[in-house]
């Protein structure tokens, strides 16, 4: 006599399987980052400096007009961001990008990763 | 490129993509919520102060402007400066409002002064003396000399010799 399968559920995941499904580099680091409280004073820092510098305003500027010209219910969050991105990015001046860029590095060398 | 620049850009971009998705949700929700509605007045704002400021640029240069005043937007002096003429209300002269008053106002000042004490003297008096009397200023001569420094206000008798006798 066969037993009929009552249930209909997915076969049982090897154990092989798991043993692939590692945390990246990348994402230990963001743990790390997330854990020690870096993360959120980078975030902190890189957000002041852009304020000071005007970035921020510039960004609204490119938004305002978007929404001017688009119309206030035509528009989506996700609309503005694909908007603001690429110009936002290369607008970034290299002495905030080169500030961020060496207190991430001095983080990585001090969690020796 | 080494692995650690690539996961410092790597993150720089994280960290980046973040405040653009932050600046652009509060753009959005400004510009729903209708928060946005000073935005005109707010160009308008920065078109007129950048005007003024061009305005001022050039006068300078001009030096068509006081170099002691300097005109701000609202069309203010500063330091203020009251252009303003007016007629004093005691002696009736014209006078500039930007003037100092010392001379008028202290007359008047002393005018008060001397009015007071006369009247306090002339109290004094009627209690001690029945008999004495007293003749109240009138003109501009005790007004001056008592401008010339009687901050106390002493009254007295003027002799027609125009001399000043303290009581």
């Amino acid at each position: 006599m066969s037993l009929r399968n009552s249930v209909n559920r997915p076969p049982t995941p090897d154990a092989v399987e798991d043993q692939e499904k590692e945390p990246t580099l990348q994402e230990i680091i963001n743990i790390k980052m997330i854990e020690s409280g870096e993360k959120e004073k980078l975030m902190e820092l890189l957000r002041e400096r852009l304020v000071e510098c005007g970035w921020k305003d510039e960004m609204k500027a490119l938004c305002r007009a978007y929404i001017k010209k688009k119309g206030t219910n035509n528009v989506t969050v996700d609309d503005l961001v694909h908007v603001i991105t690429p110009k936002g990015r290369a607008s970034i001046p290299d002495s905030i990008k080169t500030e961020l860029l060496l207190r991430i590095r001095a983080f990585l060398a001090s969690a020796a990763l | 490129m080494s692995a650690h620049s690539q996961l410092s850009s790597h993150f720089f971009e994280d960290l980046l993509d973040s405040i653009i998705v932050d600046v652009a949700s509060e753009c959005h929700r400004v510009a729903r919520l209708g928060l946005d509605r000073n935005f005109e007045e707010e160009e308008e704002e920065l078109r007129l102060s950048a005007q003024a400021r061009a305005r001022v640029a050039d006068s300078s240069n001009n030096g068509e402007t006081n170099s002691k005043y300097v005109v701000d937007i609202f069309g203010q002096t500063h330091p203020a400066v009251a252009n303003e003429i007016f007629e004093c209300m005691n002696c009736g002269r014209s006078i500039v409002a930007g003037r100092c008053f010392c001379s008028s106002l202290q007359g008047r000042k002393a005018r008060l002064k001397v009015t007071r004490s006369a009247t306090a003297a002339q109290n004094r008096y009627t209690r001690g003396s029945p008999g004495s009397s007293y003749s109240s200023y009138s003109n501009s001569t005790g007004m001056n000399r008592l401008s010339n420094g009687a901050s106390s206000g002493v009254a007295g008798e003027e002799y027609s010799n125009g001399s000043f006798e303290e009581l």
